[in-house]
C-alpha cells in the first residue's frame, strides 16, 4: 500500500473520529525531544524544533494533527498573551501522521508565536506536549523549553528577516516558502514590515500569509504597504489587498 | 575495536606465552629454524610480464583416482589456449589443447584432455597446464574422487613464481585409524632430495626428474590427531611441490595445503564461513619455528553484522609440533556458520593452520584454507561458480582487518555480467552470497539487473576498494554437490585489487522535475589486474560541472550518490570529477596510486504539474454544521513528490454584501477572496467548510452563496500563473424554518450537506 493511499485512508478516517479516538503510539518506543535557541531578540520569531525518534522494533505511528501542528499543546508556566487567530469559514489542511520505521528520526520546527506573543523581555519557560501520546514518551529531553528574550537588536532582526525573505523568494519548495513566510509574518516590527514589503514586490506566492500579517500588525507603515498593492495589475492580488484594507483599516 | 580487543587478549595471554617458553625450556629444543626470510623479488614483483606460464598440480600415487575433473577459469580479457601436459612417473604426456573464451569457466574430465592415451591418463601422478599470458590469468583446480560416496579431494595448481623459499610447511588432522598421503613432486630435470621432518623423525626422499614420491603418515587407532611436516629441499626455489589428502577407511577427502613461510605477510590466520551447524570442526595449528607460540582461536558469526568474538581455548604450540584445538564449544553455538581467526604471539610465518568441517550425517568434508591475509592482493578473489545439477555455490568475504573495509563483486555468466552492490564490512563481519538464492529471488544488482534463471556457471570476482590503507578482506567459494560427492573450496586471489578503469553516472539521463531533487549514482567501472571487466564501485565526486546552470544544479550527497535539482524545463550536460585508485604489482604485494576519475551524464528536467484532481467520496457531515471533503491528485510525471514547487489550493469569493456574514449567521469576517494553498507534493487535502460562532437571533430565512474554485500554480507551467483544476462550485449556507417554530442551518456543496438542526 502506498504512502499516499495510507495518507488518504487516514484522512478519511480522521473525519469520522474525534481526536480522543485516535490511537496513541507505544510510548516506550517513541522518544520526543525539543530544543530551542537560548535567546532571541525582541520581535524575532521564536522557533523551537521537535525531534521524534522511533527506538522500537516496529513501525510507530505519531499523529501531529492538522497541518503537522494541530496536536501540539503549548503552555507557559507564566501568564502570557495568546496569539489571536482570525476565524475564517474553514479551509484546507493536511494530516500530520508520521509512520516512523525502527530507528527513524523526524524533526520539524515549531513556530511558538502561533500560540503566544513574546512581547516581554526576560526569561520564558514553555511546555510542549503532543496530544494523544503518553507523557512518558515526551518529557525525555528539552522540555520545558527555556529561552530569554533580549532587548530589540536591529541588526539581528534585519539578518533574520533577510534570511527569511531570501528563503521565500529563492526556495523552489512551496512548503519551505510557506514556513519562512509564517516566520516572517511573526516579526511584529517595522523591520518585519519592511521585509514583507520587499518580499511582496518580489513574489506573489505567499500573499495570503503576508497580507494577513500586515492586517494583524496594523499601523500606517503596514497600511501603506497594503495600499500599494491595491493597484497591482494582478487582479486577484489587488482584490486581496482591497479586502485587507477593509479588514484592517476600515 | 577488534584490534583493541586483540591487544587486550595478547596482554592476557602473555603469561601463557611465558609458560609455553618455560615448557619449551624443560622439554628441550631443536636447533632447526624453518622460517626463511623472503627472497629476492620474483615475477610477481614489479610490472607483470606476459610469457609462457606453467601451473602444476600434484595428483599423488599413480593410478589413485578413477575420476579426475578439472576446473578452468579464464580471468584474461582474451581467448586462452591451454595445453595440458600429464606426467606418469616422470614421463611427459602432451594432451589436447583447450581454448577458453574470456571470462569462461569450464569443468571437464581430465580424460577429455587425453583422448588418445586411455591407459596412461589413468596413471597420471601430476598435471601441468601451459598457456601464454600473465601468471594469474588462469585459475584452475582439480577435484578427484574414487566413487561418488567415498569423498572428494581438491588438488591445487601452482606456478614457480608462487614460491619464495625451499621450505614448505603443512598441517592437518588425521581421523582415528586413518592416514595422510603426502605427495612430493619435482619440477626440474634433475633428481632432487626432499627432507621430510615431523613428529621428531627426518626422512630424505629422492624424487626423479618431473616425478613424484609419496610419504604416508599413519594416524593413531582410536584417536583423532593433529600431524604436520616441514619439507625442505636444496633445489632451486619452486622446484619442490607438495600436495596431499587424507584417508579414513574407504574415504579420501580433505586437502593438505603446503605453505611457503617466505610468502607469509602477517602472523594471524583466518578462515571464512566455516560450517558449524551439524558439523564437527577440525582445527589444528603447526609451529615450524624453534620457539613456542601461543595461539588463541576465536570465532565470529559469519554474518554481515559480525558480532563479538567467541573465544576458543588457547594453546601453547611447542616448536615443531602440531596441536589440535578443542572446538567442542562451537557445537553449542546457535550458528550456521562462523568465521575463524587464530591470533598468535609468534612472528610472521610462525604458525600454519588447518580447518575442516565434517558433516556429521553425510561425512562430507568441507576443507578450507586457514591462512594469513596480510597482502593487499589477498583482499581479492576470482572463483568459479556452478548451479547445474544439484550443485550449490556459496561465496563468502570476511573482514580480517582492524578497520572497516569496502568491497565489490561481479558475477560473470554466459552472455552477461551481474554487478553486486558494493558493501562495507566492519571488522570480523562476513558477507555471504548464495548464488542459487540470488538467482531464484532475482536480487537486483547495482544497476538493477538480475542474474538470469538460465545462468548456471561463471566467475565470481571480487575486490577490496580503495583507498585500502590497513583494510583487509579474505574470501572463498564453497561448491558442493551431494549427489556426486564433490565438495571444493576455491580461494584464488587476483594479482592486485581492481583498478579504476572509467567513471560513469547512472542513469543517463537523470530525469527530474522542476522543483524536485533526484538522486543518481556516481560509479567507477573497475578492471581486474588481468585487464578483464572488474567490479563497479561507488565514487565520491569532489566537484561538478553543469552545462546549463539554469536547468539544473548538481551536488554530491555522499559516497556513490549525487543530487540533481530541477530548476527549469530543459536538458543539461553534467560532469563529475573524483579520485580513482589504481593498483599495480609491486614486489611481494601491490602499490596503490591515485588517478583522476570522473564521469559524464545528462540531466533532463520535466515540468511536473498536478493531474487527475478528484474528490474522494462525498462530503461528510462531521458535526456542528461542518462539511468536509477530501481531494486528491497525482502528477503528470507520475511522481507526486515532484510537485514540491507547486501550490494546489482554492479561491473562494463572496458577495461583498455578505462579508462580514449577515445575521442570523455568526459575524465572520472572512477574507474575500479567501485563498489557501498546500504543497503539490502533499497529493491531497481535506477541505473543511465551517461556520464558527453564535448564530444571531431573531432567526430569519437567509442564504449566503460563495463561489469556490480549485487550482494549481507551478513555476514551470502557464508562466507560473494559476491553472484551474475544478469549479466554480457553490457553497451555500442557509438558515430556514423547519417547523414547530424551529430553525435549522444547512451548508451544501456538490450535493452533500451538513446541518445544525435545530439551531439553539
Amino acid at each position: 500500500m502506498s504512502v499516499f493511499t495510507n495518507c488518504l485512508l487516514v484522512a478519511l478516517a480522521s473525519l469520522a473520529l474525534s481526536p480522543a479516538d485516535r490511537q496513541a503510539p507505544d510510548a516506550s518506543d517513541v522518544v520526543v525531544s525539543y530544543r530551542v535557541a537560548p535567546s532571541f531578540t525582541l520581535h524575532e520569531p521564536i522557533v523551537a524544533f521537535v525531534a521524534i525518534e522511533n527506538r522500537g522494533r516496529s513501525v510507530a505511528r505519531v499523529d501531529l494533527g492538522e497541518n503537522w501542528t494541530g496536536n501540539f499543546a503549548v503552555t507557559s508556566t507564566a501568564p502570557l498573551p495568546a496569539t489571536s487567530h482570525e476565524e475564517g469559514a474553514g479551509g484546507l489542511y493536511v494530516l500530520g501522521v508520521l509512520d516512523l520505521a525502527p530507528g527513524q528520526r523526524y524533526e520539524q520546527p515549531l513556530l511558538l508565536n502561533d500560540w503566544f506573543q513574546f512581547e516581554r523581555l526576560g526569561d520564558y519557560e514553555i511546555g510542549v506536549r503532543i496530544n494523544g501520546m503518553a507523557s512518558a514518551a515526551q518529557s525525555s529531553q528539552g522540555n520545558p523549553l527555556r529561552f530569554r528574550v533580549l532587548p530589540r537588536n536591529e541588526q539581528v532582526l534585519q539578518a533574520t528577516c533577510a534570511r527569511l525573505a531570501a528563503d521565500i523568494t529563492t526556495q523552489l519548495n512551496v512548503s519551505r516558502q510557506n514556513r519562512a513566510a509564517r516566520q516572517l509574518a511573526a516579526v511584529n516590527d517595522l523591520i518585519g514590515i519592511r521585509y514583507i514589503r520587499e518580499t511582496l514586490s518580489a513574489t506573489n506566492h505567499v500573499d495570503n500569509i503576508l497580507l494577513d500579517a500586515l492586517v494583524r500588525m496594523g499601523g500606517p507603515e503596514a497600511k501603506r504597504t497594503v495600499e500599494a498593492l491595491t493597484s497591482a495589475s494582478d487582479e486577484e492580488r489587488a482584490a486581496m489587498a482591497r479586502d485587507a484594507l477593509r479588514r484592517g483599516w476600515r | 575495536m577488534y584490534f583493541r580487543s586483540f591487544q587486550m587478549r595478547i596482554g592476557r595471554i602473555g603469561w601463557a606465552v611465558a609458560v609455553g617458553i618455560l615448557l619449551y625450556g624443560v622439554l628441550g629444543s631443536s636447533p632447526r629454524a624453518q622460517v626463511t626470510p623472503p627472497s629476492a623479488p620474483s615475477n610477481l614483483g614489479g610490472p607483470l610480464e606476459q610469457g609462457e606460464q606453467r601451473l602444476y598440480g600434484v595428483l599423488g600415487p599413480l593410478g589413485s583416482w578413477p575420476s579426475v575433473d578439472i576446473m578452468l577459469n579464464n580471468n584474461s580479457p582474451a581467448d586462452m589456449p591451454i595445453t595440458p601436459v600429464g606426467y606418469v612417473n616422470g614421463r611427459e604426456l602432451v594432451g589436447q589443447s583447450v581454448v577458453l573464451q574470456p571470462a569462461e569457466t569450464r569443468w571437464l574430465s581430465v580424460r577429455a584432455l587425453f583422448p588418445e592415451n586411455p591407459r596412461e591418463r589413468s596413471q597420471l601422478d601430476g598435471l601441468e597446464l601451459r598457456y601464454f599470458g600473465y601468471l594469474l590469468d588462469l585459475r584452475t583446480q582439480m577435484v578427484v574422487r574414487r566413487t561418488a560416496d567415498s569423498g572428494s579431494v581438491d588438488v591445487l595448481f601452482n606456478g614457480p613464481g608462487e614460491y619464495r623459499s625451499g621450505t614448505l610447511n603443512a598441517v592437518w588432522v588425521t581421523a582415528a585409524g586413518g592416514r595422510a598421503v603426502i605427495s612430493l613432486a619435482n619440477r626440474s630435470e634433475e633428481t632432487i632430495v626432499a627432507t621430510v621432518r615431523g613428529r621428531g623423525r627426518t626422512e630424505d626422499v629422492r624424487i626423479r626428474p618431473y616425478g613424484t614420491a609419496t610419504v604416508f603418515r599413519p594416524g593413531t587407532p582410536g584417536q583423532v590427531v593433529a600431524d604436520a611436516v616441514t619439507v625442505t629441499s636444496a633445489a632451486p626455489v619452486g622446484v619442490l611441490r607438495v600436495g596431499g589428502y587424507l584417508e579414513a577407511g574407504s574415504r579420501a577427502f580433505g586437502l593438505i595445503r603446503a605453505f611457503d613461510p617466505g610468502m607469509a605477510r602477517q602472523a594471524h590466520l583466518t578462515a571464512s564461513n566455516v560450517r558449524i551447524a551439524r558439523a564437527d570442526v577440525q582445527l589444528a595449528v603447526y609451529n615450524p619455528t624453534n620457539s613456542p607460540v601461543f595461539a588463541q582461536p576465536e570465532a565470529r558469526p559469519a554474518t554481515r553484522e559480525g558480532g563479538a568474538p567467541i573465544t576458543l581455548p588457547g594453546v601453547v604450540v611447542p616448536p615443531h609440533q602440531a596441536v589440535r584445538i578443542d572446538t567442542q564449544s562451537l557445537r553449542e553455538l546457535p550458528l550456521e556458520r562462523a568465521s575463524i581467526r587464530v591470533v598468535n604471539s609468534g612472528p610472521i610465518g610462525s604458525l600454519v593452520g588447518y580447518v575442516a568441517a565434517i558433516d556429521r550425517a553425510s561425512l562430507l568434508a568441507y576443507e578450507l584454507p586457514l591462512r594469513e591475509g596480510g597482502a593487499m592482493r589477498v583482499s581479492t578473489g576470482n572463483y568459479p561458480w556452478r548451479l547445474d545439477g544439484d550443485y550449490s555455490s556459496l561465496a563468502s568475504i570476511v573482514n580480517v582487518g582492524a578497520v572497516p573495509a569496502t568491497f565489490s563483486a561481479v558475477l560473470t555468466y554466459e552472455g552477461g555480467i551481474y554487478q553486486v552492490r558494493p558493501e562495507t564490512l566492519v571488522p570480523g563481519a562476513t558477507a555471504t552470497f548464495d548464488i542459487a538464492d540470488m538467482r531464484m529471488r532475482g536480487i537486483p544488482g547495482v544497476n538493477g539487473s538480475v542474474l538470469p534463471q538460465e545462468a548456471t556457471k561463471g566467475q565470481f570476482k571480487w575486490s577490496i576498494t580503495g583507498p585500502i590503507g590497513e583494510a583487509r578482506l579474505n574470501g572463498r567459494m564453497e561448491i558442493v554437490s551431494r549427489r556426486t560427492g564433490h565438495s571444493s573450496s576455491y580461494s584464488c586471489g587476483q594479482c592486485c585489487p581492481d583498478s579504476y578503469s572509467y567513471g560513469f553516472l547512472q542513469p543517463v539521463p537523470v530525469a527530474t522535475s522542476t522543483g524536485s531533487t533526484t538522486g543518481f549514482a556516481v560509479m567507477n567501472q573497475m578492471r581486474t589486474c588481468s585487464g578483464s571487466t572488474g567490479t563497479q564501485t561507488y565514487a565520491y565526486a569532489n566537484s561538478w560541472w553543469v552545462g546549463n546552470s539554469s536547468v539544473t544544479a548538481v551536488s554530491t550527497r555522499g559516497l556513490g550518490t549525487a543530487d540533481a535539482d530541477g530548476l527549469s524545463e530543459g536538458s543539461s550536460a553534467v560532469s563529475g570529477a573524483w579520485t580513482g585508485y589504481e593498483y599495480v604489482p609491486y614486489y611481494e604485494d601491490c602499490q596503490e596510486r591515485t588517478v583522476d576519475g570522473g564521469g559524464n551524464g545528462q540531466v533532463d528536467v520535466q515540468c511536473a504539474v498536478p493531474a487527475n484532481f478528484q474528490q474522494i467520496g462525498g462530503g461528510i457531515d462531521s458535526g456542528g454544521g461542518t462539511l468536509a471533503f477530501t481531494y486528491t491528485w497525482g502528477s503528470s510525471t507520475g511522481d507526486v513528490a515532484a510537485l514540491g514547487a507547486c501550490d494546489v489550493g482554492e479561491i473562494v469569493t463572496y458577495n461583498p454584501s455578505d462579508v462580514p456574514f449577515p445575521s442570523p449567521f455568526p459575524s465572520i469576517n472572512v477574507s474575500n477572496p479567501t485563498t489557501l494553498n498546500v504543497s503539490g507534493a502533499d497529493g491531497y487535502f481535506v477541505d473543511r467548510h465551517t461556520t464558527p460562532g453564535t448564530f444571531r437571533t431573531p432567526y430569519a430565512s437567509r442564504s449566503i452563496v460563495a463561489t469556490q474554485s480549485y487550482r494549481y500554480r507551478c513555476p514551470c507551467a502557464n508562466g507560473g500563473n494559476w491553472v484551474p483544476l475544478a469549479g466554480p462550485m457553490s457553497i451555500t449556507r442557509s438558515v430556514a424554518p423547519v417547523g414547530g417554530g424551529r430553525w435549522a442551518f444547512t451548508i451544501t456543496k456538490s450535493g452533500s450537506s451538513a446541518t445544525i438542526n435545530p439551531l439553539p
